[in-house]
């Protein structure tokens, strides 16, 4: 049965309208008021692009549509609406998260910071970020093939422009702006971008070897079940992937911010196994204990492990209560895993993978200042400092003069938090060091000090030295 | 559960190809990377039974969990010997009418597997999490 041009016209200009407004809401952001860094400009500048692209392809479609006789390309034109509708709605969601997100609704001294950072390693120089704020109390990455890929295969679709290269997209809880060590997540996220951009092909030649050693002792698998092992395993190795590239970046203030996040310290006093929700393995994510079981194996190898082993703080505790390999891990993904691959045995190729990475991770970064050794030189006065509600910018050891990198700022920062808040209460005139609420002010107002000294830090790195 | 994303992309994979035939049918132009793109499902289609991690690879997105899936919920063991048929002459034929009839003859099983990615793209979450939602 044919189609009348009157439908076909109505299918056409109903995504029309859907997509019109989009485009007006990038036109007419204003110049003064709110500010964006330059990652969202370029990203709204870019959206308004190809939203007008699409208009212009969609006012000659209906005829396109039309023109045929052969009922199956009728069809399949008509069809190509909704593959471009469900690729503009997937953009859809990210315009206003990225609207909401301008320059004072986020931590824009530790971004610029985790950029500087990933900026030392050369290959990674045209790698920036757009950061998207989001209503969950969760952090994302939208990978490649959510923004860039989907806006390519719109740009082909419509014969439009092709997504800027190297811009990667953050989401970050919308009441997080004024924080800083929470959002060291950001640097996981960070990794996700990094690892679909430059690292997959590696991995995934250690995955597939894996899983080829496994594929031995079982025996060829039906396809659904090969794809469906690759699927875990790839899923739990980014994630694990992504905590150590993180670490490396950042050092062990990612591994306390993630702790942080779930509240793993329920697991210190607890035998193995206990609480169960940290040893399950689920169709995306592994087990939060195993992904503490690298962070220490390469928080030893990178020498922050020997800077942070005494301290008493629950992360400290955790990370040590997970050194051990659990015997306790559940594999839960809606199903049972088929009767030839046990839970224990895909396990193992991820536990395989996971350990090479240990290895793998560090060599991809370029580290430009050894910041453990500094970190080791420098906490102790960045403490002094601190206590005193000095900003530490610059420090003066042993009468001379230095500016902590952002990474010494960050963890001297963060272990301070864990472990001297009580004694900068103390300092203070009326406050109380058993009061929560003093505490929480307390944190909050230590955070703006260190964003104020990575803020500093950019500028007096620059300072010609005398 | 798996991200949707990895259906929205499967679906518009399968709509540049599909947009490939239309292509073919109409003016006779062929993009010079439809063959190896085609040959990608081909091998796709073929793989009913045991395979190897590696060979699942060599099928690009197809191979993938979201591919493997979405063509074993579409096509019947018939149709999946017809439609790699379809798409083997499409691309070994040399006679350009063959060519277009063939390419014109698979555009309905494409539509049918671009739907179906779509109807899981739709149904499921989007964002990578950093942890799953408790």
């Amino acid at each position: 049965m044919s189609v009348s041009d009157e439908i076909v016209r109505q299918e056409v200009s109903g995504l029309y309208r859907f997509i019109e407004p989009l485009v007006r809401r990038c036109a007419e952001l204003r110049e003064d008021y709110p500010v964006y860094d330059g990652t969202s400009l370029e990203f709204f500048g870019y959206f308004e692009k190809l939203g007008r692209e699409s208009l212009q392809f969609l006012e000659q479609l209906p005829d396109e549509i039309l023109k045929n006789q052969d009922p199956r390309l009728s069809s399949t034109k008509r069809q190509k609406l909704l593959s471009l509708r469900s690729a503009w709605e997937d953009l859809h969601q990210y315009l206003r998260p990225a609207l909401d997100a301008d320059a004072l609704h986020l931590p824009i001294p530790l971004i610029a910071a985790l950029h500087d950072r990933l900026h030392e390693t050369k290959d990674w120089r045209s790698y920036r970020f757009t950061l998207f704020h989001t209503d969950e109390a969760n952090y994302f990455q939208l990978p490649s093939n959510m923004v860039g890929d989907v806006a390519n295969h719109i740009a082909a679709e419509v014969g439009g422009t092709q997504y800027p290269a190297g811009l990667g997209h953050i989401q970050i809880p919308y009441s997080q702006a004024d924080g800083l060590f929470l959002n060291t997540i950001l640097a996981h996220e960070m990794g996700h971008f990094i690892y679909q951009e430059y690292a997959s092909h590696d991995v995934e030649v250690a995955i597939d070897t894996a899983l080829g050693a496994m594929e031995k002792e079982t025996g060829e698998l039906n396809e659904g079940t090969a794809a469906l092992c690759e699927e875990l395993v790839s899923n739990w190795v980014q994630e694990v992937f992504c905590d150590l590239f993180a670490i490396c970046l950042i050092g062990p203030a990612f591994s306390f911010a993630f702790l942080e996040l779930i509240a793993a310290s329920m697991l210190i006093g607890q035998q193995d196994g206990e609480p169960d929700v940290f040893y399950r393995f689920e169709w995306e994510h592994p087990a939060d204990v195993a992904r503490f079981h690298y962070h220490k194996l390469l928080l030893e190898k990178l020498g922050w492990w020997q800077a942070i082993r005494t301290s008493q703080s629950a992360p400290v505790q955790v990370l040590n209560t997970c050194a051990r390999r659990s015997k306790r891990f559940t594999v839960e993904i809606n199903g049972a895993l088929p009767k030839k691959v046990t839970d224990a045995r895909l396990l193992r190729c991820f536990d395989e993978v996971c350990t090479s990475l240990v290895g793998y991770v560090p060599s991809i970064l370029k580290r430009s200042a050894d910041d453990v050794v500094a970190f080791k030189a420098q906490s102790p006065t960045i403490g002094e400092y601190l206590r005193r509600a000095v900003i530490p910018s610059s420090i003066i050891i042993g009468g001379k003069r230095t500016h902590p990198t952002s990474v010494v700022l960050i963890n001297a920062g963060y272990m301070f938090l864990l472990e001297e808040l009580p004694t900068l209460l103390a300092n203070i005139e009326n406050e109380k060091s058993d009061s929560v609420e003093s505490r929480s002010r307390l944190s909050a107002r230590l955070e703006l000090w260190l964003l104020k000294a990575l803020e500093d830090h950019r500028l007096l790195r620059r300072e010609p030295k005398s | 559960m798996q991200t949707s994303s990895e259906y929205l992309t499967l679906a518009l994979d399968v709509r540049r190809l599909t947009d490939s035939l239309v292509r073919i049918v109409e003016d006779g132009t062929q993009p010079v990377d439809l063959n190896a793109s085609i040959q990608k499902v081909v091998f796709s289609l073929q793989g009913t039974g045991k395979t190897s991690i590696k060979s699942l690879r060599e099928r690009g997105r197809f191979g993938r969990y979201a591919g493997v899936r979405a063509i074993n919920e579409v096509f019947g063991q018939k149709e999946r010997q017809e439609f790699a048929g379809k798409l083997r002459m499409l691309i070994e034929t040399r006679s350009a009418d063959e060519r277009r009839e063939s390419a014109l003859a698979s555009i309905p099983y494409f539509d049918a597997l671009e739907r179906r990615a779509l109807y899981h793209h739709r149904r499921q979450q989007t964002a990578r999490r950093l942890v799953t939602s408790r």
